[in-house]
């Protein structure tokens, strides 16, 4: 299927015509591919045995260990959890939060199949299954809400419009979306607002939507389909689920799809799955459709996905490109992606991780629950860093941002050096300056230095007389290397 | 890139320390009143930004006598005839430098299209990423010299179209600084810090510069071979942050340097001490400061309990906008700063069944102030009931362009955006009447 891919990629730019940038490098690749797929910059050991591994499948080497790694099964959790999840619920709530982390991390690190997994969020009951049960929390359990969610992430139809009049552009009337929301009428939360309580959903045997301003009582329908009627086995939801991830709809898995290459390539394949876009390119229709149908022959199996995308030429293309830009639709080079709060934090640990001996952050008292108990810095630090919602290309952070990753704790202990375990392993007396140079770029940038950037640090260590002098050269260089244009990005 | 070796008196240099290092409290005044003498000198625009959509039935339209008037009474101003809500008392006796606009009428009743409409000047959606009017001002008015942000904006709302609060074709270089994102519980006044300006426990002011050269030689290096807007993007937040380190540029921040009196008098919620920080701002030069008034929570969105939570919300506003005036005159700075008061739409005249008052955008009030503005007057006029427009209908685009013109800024100045479009400033007419 990859090539296959390429195949309909390589039709585009030919008929335009654009010339493909060049493919990257192995040390781009590697940072690339690290951070899409596990979460993480890869470690200097793992940069130096993948630049010196000569095995021509080396590439898809890495992507197969990558997906089985635990890295994989977090960055997942974290992505698909901020996706599903509205902006601002989390804080809140972080530890109904870490539980859904930790319902999701166990789901993909079993690969559980796509429509088991949108099957398992939908029908939850809450209670003891902490966790899933945080999405319909955080919409209020309302089923307009609900509804407006399920229709985005699942089908790729944005309906909120629909609520109050009819969808302006695409084909659902007022009718359809509450028709849609009667599905979710029958959820019910817990009465009253017991914190400490589990929270439990319950499905009633009554319950309906009406239509806004009026008493007329909207049944459930499926979108562009027929009216459910009641059954006598199966909740509302239930049915909507079974409609939902059949093999037969196809918005099901053309959502799937488009959010996967956009989290693969920076922005989705095709830009409105509504057909409300005319400038987008027949052919990404038409490439959307092919990758759908093998997904959901595969199974609904993810890591085949994230399998395909990572192995097709394109995604192998470099960021650089020399001349005129090609137009971002055609995917004819990569387009640079800022790391998400969470990589960035996540990367700051693999170069210095948590000391054991480390004080216990205030505020962080081990509960019944250990597993749940979320690193509060690592919280904090997201919370703060978090860019609106958006294109996940556009560089949207503010200066408040900045200062903190210029001056802020989480910098600060990877840059301190009696906290950063990376530097007092520089300290070691058998390394040279070269080596200790190296070491420093392969693990911030992924790569060897440049002769411009050899010089620049050797002079810095040989103006620092003593071994004070040093540990603070090192220190600042580390400073800098974390706070480049180049680190901030995954391109 | 530099390639000697590091000294002292370039590190000073580099990090912009050296002449300017020391407090620089004395020479605040006389730069102030340099300012002031100048006539070429520096234009303000502050911004009040009321989130939710503030009532002009319980404010600056009010409705005495009629069902859809309320609880709150009406009282006479500083300007004949002019008349505000009982719980504007001092915003009242500044009423010969306001002029309120009582027949403004757009047409979008969403909290988001709203927003976008009233920020951008027009709706959301199209291709154009329309720049807000902050944004475009701020580059309009800054000096060519200025260290501190050309714009900031005191916690504004953080989930309604971020779009509006943006610089949209215009590029990240012209973003506000945002202050005062952060809870600042259990303090005694509202904390507006931009937070970790400080260098970390244990760097160096000598250390800091290395670590900035350091970076400067890498970066020269990336972005020399890889241009990319994301990239350059990144970078110049950078130097904004670096540049804002400096010691008498963060100073401005401090509000701790003003007397507990000042602070109590402004009020000490986060508008009143944003309304102080605005003061701080236009003193040394900073040309756009905004400051949102119920951008935390539902704010003006009163849709339920409108009279209890206007109240709150008018207590706030009169003393943080009342002392703003007030000091911002004892400067001799209030010719030179113009201030807009507005919000996404009004509020219905009619009271729902929750005491509450919902969304409306075909009748409502901006309010204007201080340079530039024939103040002492009301512009249009609504009928009794409140809910139409009855005489000298105003809309979007003409209150964007009476604040440009107020400001001495051409509002038909265009900037050209990257698809070679020629975009306005504001489309619309200035209102002739409210300038001077």
């Amino acid at each position: 299927m990859s090539a296959r891919v390429d195949e309909l990629l390589l039709r585009q730019w030919q008929a335009r015509p654009v010339t493909p940038a060049a493919i990257a490098s192995d040390a781009e690749f590697l940072r690339r591919a690290s951070l899409d797929l596990a979460g993480v910059v890869p470690r200097v050991s793992e940069v130096r045995s993948f630049l010196a591994d000569d095995d021509p499948a080396k590439r898809r080497r890495l992507i197969d260990r990558l997906l089985g790694s635990s890295g994989y099964a977090s960055h997942m959790a974290t992505t698909w959890g901020n996706r599903i999840l509205p902006q601002g619920a989390e804080p809140a709530r972080a530890r109904e939060a870490a539980a859904l982390q930790k319902w999701l991390r166990l789901r993909f690190a079993s690969n559980l199949r796509y429509d088991n997994l949108v099957g398992g969020l939908l029908l939850t009951g809450g209670g003891d299954e902490l966790g899933p049960a945080l999405y319909y929390r955080a919409l209020d359990v309302a089923p307009e809400k609900i509804a407006a969610s399920v229709a985005e992430l699942f089908l790729g139809v944005k309906l909120h419009c629909a609520q109050c009049h009819d969808h302006p552009l695409a084909d659902w009337s007022q009718r359809d979306f509450w028709g849609f929301a009667a599905f979710f009428s029958r959820v019910k939360g817990p009465d009253g607002m017991g914190m400490q309580a589990p929270y439990r959903l319950a499905d009633l045997h009554a319950g309906d939507v009406k239509l806004p301003d009026s008493d007329e009582v909207v049944p459930p329908k499926y979108p562009r389909g027929a009216a459910a009627a009641d059954s006598p086995s199966l909740t509302r939801r239930a049915q909507l689920v079974l409609w939902l991830t059949s093999r037969d709809n196809r918005f099901f898995s053309r959502a799937a799809v488009n959010w996967a290459w956009q989290h693969m390539f920076g922005r989705p394949l095709v830009a409105s799955l509504e057909g409300l876009d005319q400038n987008e390119p027949a052919a990404n229709e038409a490439l959307l459709d092919e990758l759908a149908d093998d997904f959901v022959r595969s199974g609904f199996d993810l890591q085949a996905l994230w399998r395909t995308l990572a192995n097709t030429r394109a995604y192998q293309l470099s960021s650089r490109y020399e001349g005129d830009q090609p137009p971002p639709e055609l995917f004819a080079r990569m387009l640079p992606k800022p790391l998400t709060p969470e990589q960035l934090y996540d990367s700051f640990l693999v170069l210095a991780p948590r000391r054991a001996d480390a004080p216990q952050a205030a505020g962080a008292a081990p509960s019944a629950e250990g597993d749940l108990d979320e690193d509060p810095v690592r919280l904090e630090f997201i919370r703060r860093m978090r860019p609106p919602a958006g294109e996940p290309t556009a560089y949207r952070a503010g200066t408040l941002q900045a200062l903190m990753l210029m001056n802020g704790s989480a910098s600060r202990s990877v840059t301190t050096p009696q906290t950063s375990g990376f530097l007092g392993a520089l300290e070691a007396p058998f390394m040279t300056d070269d080596q200790r140079i190296e070491a420093l770029l392969l693990a911030t940038l992924a790569r060897q230095p440049s002769d411009g950037e050899r010089a620049l640090f050797k002079r810095l260590l040989a103006e620092s007389l003593d071994d004070a002098a040093r540990r603070s050269a090192l220190s600042d260089a580390l400073w800098a290397l974390l706070n480049s244009t180049e680190f901030a990005f995954n391109h | 890139m530099n390639n000697n070796p590091l000294d002292r008196r370039e590190l000073l240099r580099a990090f912009g320390l050296g002449v300017l290092g020391t407090s620089c409290a004395p020479w605040l005044p006389a730069l102030a009143a340099e300012m002031a003498a100048d006539p070429r000198r520096t234009r303000h625009c502050i911004l009040l930004w009321m989130s939710g959509g503030p009532s002009q039935t319980d404010t600056f339209d009010m409705k005495p006598g009629h069902a859809n008037g309320g609880t709150f009474k009406e009282i006479a101003t500083a300007a004949p005839g002019l008349r505000f809500s009982e719980h504007l008392p001092k915003l009242a006796a500044h009423a010969e430098r306001l002029a309120v606009v009582r027949s403004l009428s757009t047409k979008e009743g969403d909290h988001d299209r709203g927003t976008h409409l009233v920020r951008t000047g027009h709706p959301p959606m199209g291709p154009v990423a329309y720049p807000s009017i902050a944004c475009a001002l701020a580059q309009e008015l800054a000096p060519p010299d200025l260290s501190l942000p050309a714009y900031v904006s005191v916690a504004p709302p953080q989930q309604l179209s971020p779009a509006a609060f943006g610089p949209g074709f215009l590029g990240p270089r012209y973003a506000p600084a945002v202050v005062g994102q952060q809870a600042s519980q259990g303090r005694r006044f509202a904390d507006l810090k931009l937070d970790d300006l400080e260098l970390p426990a244990g760097v160096s002011q000598l250390q800091a510069a290395r670590r900035m050269k350091l970076w400067h030689a890498l970066e020269d290096r990336f972005l020399a071979q890889r241009s990319d807007a994301p990239f350059e993007a990144h970078h110049a937040l950078y130097r904004k942050a670096a540049d804002l380190m400096r010691p008498e540029v963060r100073a401005a921040f401090d509000l701790s340097q003003e007397p507990d009196d000042v602070r109590s008098k402004y009020g000490p919620g986060m508008f009143g001490q944003g309304c102080l920080l605005a003061r701080r701002l236009v003193e040394r030069g900073v040309p756009l400061v905004e400051v949102a008034l119920g951008a935390g929570g539902l704010g003006w969105d009163t849709h339920q309990d409108n009279f209890t939570q206007v109240l709150r919300l008018s207590e706030e506003l009169d003393a943080g906008w009342a002392t703003l005036m007030t000091e911002l005159q004892d400067r001799s700075l209030l010719d030179s700063t113009t201030i807009l008061w507005i919000g996404e739409f009004g509020r219905t005249p009619s009271i729902n069944q929750m005491s509450g008052r919902d969304h409306f955008p075909t009748a409502w009030s901006c309010v204007f102030a201080g340079g530039g503005v024939a103040g002492g007057q009301a512009w249009g006029r609504t009928s009794p009931d409140g809910m139409s427009v009855e005489e000298n209908k105003v809309a979007i685009g003409d209150v964007l362009a009476t604040l440009c013109a107020a400001l001495g800024v051409p509002p038909d100045h265009e900037n050209i955006t990257s698809a070679e479009r020629p975009i306005k400033l504001a489309e619309g007419t200035p209102i002739a009447a409210l300038l001077s």
